[in-house]
């Protein structure tokens, strides 16, 4: 393989990873930094807080693991990813209890949300995801010794 | 293994898609209920006047405009003063459909006997400030909950028995005691029961009692003698105090020293 091919190849990976994360929520994070829609769209700043630094966290990893494909780094991001979510959303959410005064018609009320149960079900979500990343990597690496067996043995 | 992790990649894909589908879903309900101009809609209180009792009614419309229920819709009113609850009153609705509309009214009623089980006698007399603390709960779509807490709003206490004054005038030298008594009553109920005085001389020794009648509508004067009938021989020099009663049709609310 020459250099030019090599460049092509890594330039396909990086747009084809850009593309990804970009629809991994990607969108929304380009949207939320458009003037024109903060104007319309706000949020209290405790929901701003968390969601912001989630969202870049995971279109970044989302980047990376694109961008790794073929290796065991995909797995372990992926694994990395849930875990540091499950603790993020647990922490930055107060375990699913959201509490800010809203003004509603003119009259400000404290607002209490809770969501223990979503929280729940996307925990359950981002576990069965950590250990499907933690089967892949173990097959990944398996596969990877299998190949390399095989190989001396024809040598 | 490869199987299984297939298995495990597509059934986390779909529940992952479902569960993001369902939050939208009923985020957007949910906003779509809200924004609504009668979504969720309460009006002003007003005062009904009753016997010994009054109630504030407040008109409200649940207009579920959504495609989830609200469950549990509990709006709760709690009178206070002085950070002691006087009386609590909650409209529960067990369920509201999607696309569903409720209108009701929500009913906080205050009665004598509430003030007085609540140790507030003095506000039957004097003017005061209380405070309205309004609460909404409910849950939707069975898996949010919603509280909402609006901040406590000052609501004026008007007395049933504002500016309450008890002159003694007149004894006939033998069985009575005639007493002026005097109140307007400025709260919207209509007082209806039996006023009792118990008169005590200055040891403590109780010397007669004396009762009355009343029916007060709501803005009305009271301005009546009252006959006190007493065991023996007492000058109005030797009343030592006078304790006043009033007694409703299940209840006796007192005593309150008027005199001495």
């Amino acid at each position: 393989m020459d250099k030019g091919e090599t460049v092509e190849k890594l330039f396909r990976r990086v747009v084809r990873a850009l593309l990804w994360s970009l629809l991994m929520g990607g969108e929304i994070l380009l949207l939320y930094f458009l003037p024109s829609f903060r104007l319309y769209v706000t949020s209290p700043s405790p929901i701003e807080d968390a969601f912001l630094p989630l969202l870049s966290l995971f279109v970044v990893i989302e980047f990376l693991i694109r961008l790794t494909e073929g290796t065991v780094i995909p797995y372990i991001l992926s694994s990395a990813r849930a875990s540091i979510m499950i603790y993020l959303l647990y922490q930055l959410t107060g375990g699913g209890v959201y509490t800010s005064s809203l003004v509603v018609r003119g009259v400000p009320v404290e607002v209490t949300f809770q969501f223990r149960s979503v929280l729940d079900a996307f925990t359950l979500l981002l576990l069965l995801d950590l250990s499907k990343n933690v089967l892949g990597a173990i097959s990944f690496l398996h596969e990877k010794v299998e190949e390399q067996l095989k190989t001396e043995a024809s040598f | 293994m490869k199987q299984v992790i297939r298995t495990l990649t597509l059934s986390t894909t779909l529940l992952t898609v479902l569960f993001f589908a369902f939050v939208l879903l009923t985020g957007y309900s949910l906003f779509k209920t809200v924004s609504t101009d009668q979504g969720l809609w309460f009006g002003e209180y007003r005062y009904v006047g009753r016997e010994n009792s009054f109630s504030l009614l407040m008109p409200y419309c649940l207009n579920n405009t959504g495609h989830f229920e609200f469950f549990d819709v509990k709006l709760t009113t709690q009178i206070k003063h002085d950070n002691v609850t006087i009386v609590e009153s909650t409209t529960y609705i067990p369920k509201l459909e999607g696309g569903s509309k409720r209108f009701g009214v929500h009913e906080v009623r205050i009665n004598l006997v509430d003030l007085a089980d609540a140790g507030m006698v003095h506000l039957l007399f004097n003017k005061t400030e209380l405070n309205l603390a309004r609460t909404l709960e409910f849950s939707y779509a069975h898996v949010y909950s919603f509280h909402l807490a609006a901040p406590k709003t000052p609501l004026d206490w008007y007395p049933p028995f504002h500016r309450f004054s008890l002159k003694v005038v007149r004894y006939d030298g033998r069985s009575t005691l005639l007493a002026q008594m005097y109140f307007e009553n400025l709260s919207p109920m209509r007082i209806k029961g039996k006023i009792r005085l118990e008169v005590f001389d200055r040891e403590g020794r109780l010397f007669g009692i004396g009762l009355s009648d009343l029916d007060l509508p709501s803005g009305v004067v009271y301005d009546e003698p009252l006959k006190i009938v007493v065991r023996e021989p007492l000058t109005p020099e030797a009343i030592g105090k006078i304790d006043f009663y009033f007694e409703t049709e299940n209840r006796i609310i007192g005593p309150v020293e008027v005199y001495g």
